[in-house]
């Protein structure tokens, strides 16, 4: 994807609630000149929503199209409806869609299919490659099996780069933000991104013009679908207190929920400008003899009060990755609050109070993420460590592994490392795995994981077993760590998906 | 310390390399003199052990107060 003036690259935002892609220019002679061009559904400008409506004897439809549908269709025979693939993907998930077994990668692959052909119909851009975006928490499980649905669209991811961090390239180097990332230069920038499916924090410094995640957090699970979840169990609990009825003989009627929730999440919507909402579901619960319309008024100081908790736990994760980055809230110099569920009042409140005039609205707080990636990729930036990694040595030394700023790719190639088990009473080697700012202090130092190898646990004559320890970096940035006992069968793995990546050139 | 543990895990792996081959100044203290016990013989123990050996093989020594391996932390061991 190049002209003689531009260099392009893609970059899609994979949401649990809504997905988009952009293309990103980068123009060749004049480099601070940066274009980034959202590709969202043509006519509202909005991202497309990750809704795929699987039919009997038609072929798949996705995005707003689906989701626009759902009230219609949800309960007629022949129509299934998915939403929030992504949640369920590195599971293995099976659905037994119309008598037919789909698994979670396909249904997510219809999503990237549609992406796809969207981008060539409406926008004329030709997408085939390029990099994804992803939360804090999605381990390699759910990035393999991501891979494998954008695979079967015909889309290769190049890299996966954080949600978060991808919404900070793209306002550092998208379009209109000329000079922004010298001037960010030393600077500590928070970003806050609670979306539909997961709550994504990143803490990041430019450092010689180096885009570099300080510390992540995320919250897996407690987001704006869950919201939705907390409303329907508010309004069907109070309508059958109010009713007199009893959860066991009115039930919610078959297929209902789907369409409840989608009400709920326009209530969630609305109560984010409106003091108060009216959630009507119409014959949405049955006994034997009766349908029953769900008919609930709810405030946003009720809705708040069910959502409490999570906006308690979603600051204390902000303190958490300010802890991890060894900084205190002060010192702060920017913070960017994005993904829709951070519009709820209450969470704006929150942030204000903390960050103040330093919290920044960004103008396109629904494509910034996938802005972001598609400006990495027309940059060829590469993720790089953020951090040293390395292994605790049985006299507390630390031996690096893999020094910070060492580029993904040239960490793919196995490293391996010879070691010798200085006691083995239990039976196990403990393979001690740390990061830490650099090499040579143990400033910011952290144990990843330990990662127990078995050995033989032959005291006398002591026998120091040699164990082999091998460490490299895959391609979806995760680390993938295997360790083996010399008189052992067995090698003992592990997988480590929470590492902090800067943005470099190669 | 970590996770608001005030228990530490210890790394038992060694580096086996041109500069680090199996030798017995990397085993803990206790360990050693369980499979190497004329090393924590009183008379050399000094020059055979490190330092750190030394703390970590006496940690286990039962102490003649309290009979118990107490590092020297029981009450008795404490007014004494």
């Amino acid at each position: 994807m190049e002209n003689r003036e531009f260099k392009s690259g893609c970059g899609i935002d994979f949401g649990t609630t809504n997905s988009v892609a952009a293309i990103g220019s980068v123009n060749i002679t004049n480099p601070e000149i940066n274009r980034t061009l959202p590709l969202t559904k043509k006519g509202d400008g909005l991202p497309h929503p990750s809704v795929v409506w699987l039919r009997l004897n038609d072929p798949p439809i996705v995005g707003r199209d689906a989701k626009d549908n759902i009230n219609g269709f949800s309960e007629v025979a022949g129509n299934y409806f998915v939403s929030s693939i992504k949640g369920q993907l590195g599971k293995e998930k099976v659905f037994h869609i119309f008598g037919q077994p789909k698994t979670a990668v396909q249904i997510a692959g219809e999503i990237f299919k549609f992406l796809k052909i969207d981008a060539e119909k409406s926008h004329s851009q030709d997408i085939s490659e390029g990099v994804v975006t992803i939360p804090i928490n999605f381990d390699g499980k759910s990035r393999r099996e991501l891979r494998k649905a954008a695979d079967e669209a015909g889309f290769y991811i190049k890299n996966f780069i954080h949600e978060p961090f991808a919404a900070l390239a793209g306002f550092c180097y998208g379009s209109d933000s000329k000079d922004r990332i010298d001037k960010l230069e030393g600077r500590k920038i928070l970003v806050f991104d609670w979306g539909g499916g997961t709550l994504d924090i990143t803490v990041a410094t430019v450092k010689d013009g180096i885009l570099t995640e300080l510390s992540t957090s995320g919250l897996p699970g407690r987001a704006g679908d869950s919201f939705d979840n907390k409303l329907l169990n508010l309004t069907t609990n109070r309508f059958l207190n109010q009713n007199r009825l009893s959860p066991l003989d009115c039930e919610m009627a078959p297929n209902v929920k789907d369409r409840y929730l989608k009400l709920c999440e326009d209530s969630k919507i609305e109560l984010s400008g409106n003091e108060e909402t009216l959630v009507i579901v119409t014959n949405a619960f049955q006994t034997q003899s009766q349908n029953f319309s769900v008919k609930e008024r709810v405030s946003r100081e009720e809705f708040e009060r069910e959502i409490n908790a999570d906006v308690k736990e979603a600051m204390k994760q902000v303190d958490t990755a300010l802890e991890h980055a060894g900084i205190n809230s002060t010192e702060i110099d920017l913070a960017l609050l994005i993904g829709g569920t951070s519009n709820i009042p209450i969470i704006r409140l929150e942030m204000e109070e903390r960050f103040g005039y330093r919290l920044e609205e960004v103008s396109n707080p629904d494509t910034i993420i996938a802005e972001g990636a598609s400006i990495i990729d027309a940059l060829e930036l590469q993720p790089a460590l953020a951090r040293s990694i390395g292994i605790q040595l049985s006299d507390d030394s630390y031996y690096e592994v893999f020094s910070a700023g060492t580029i993904a790719k040239a960490a793919s190639v196995p490293k391996q490392i010879n070691m010798f088990c200085t006691d083995n009473r239990d039976g196990q080697a403990r393979l001690i795995i740390k990061e830490r700012k650099n090499k040579d202090s143990n400033e910011g130092e952290k144990t990843l994981a330990v990662l127990p190898v078995p050995v033989m646990s032959k005291l006398k004559p002591h026998f120091p077993e040699k164990v082999t320890v091998s460490f490299s970096l895959d391609e979806d940035l995760v680390l993938q760590v295997i360790g083996k006992g010399a008189t052992q069968d067995i090698n003992s793995h592990i997988e480590l998906h929470n590492l902090c990546f800067g943005l470099r050139t190669l | 310390m970590e996770n608001g543990s005030n228990l530490n895990v210890s790394s038992n792996l060694m580096l086996d390399d041109e500069y680090h081959k199996p030798e017995y100044r990397y085993y803990p203290g206790d360990f050693l003199a369980q499979v190497h016990p004329s090393l924590v013989d009183s008379r050399g123990i000094d020059q055979e052990l490190t330092r750190r050996q030394i703390e970590e093989y006496t940690r286990y020594i039962p102490c003649l107060i309290c009979k118990k391996s107490c590092s020297g932390t029981c009450e008795q061991s404490a007014i004494k």
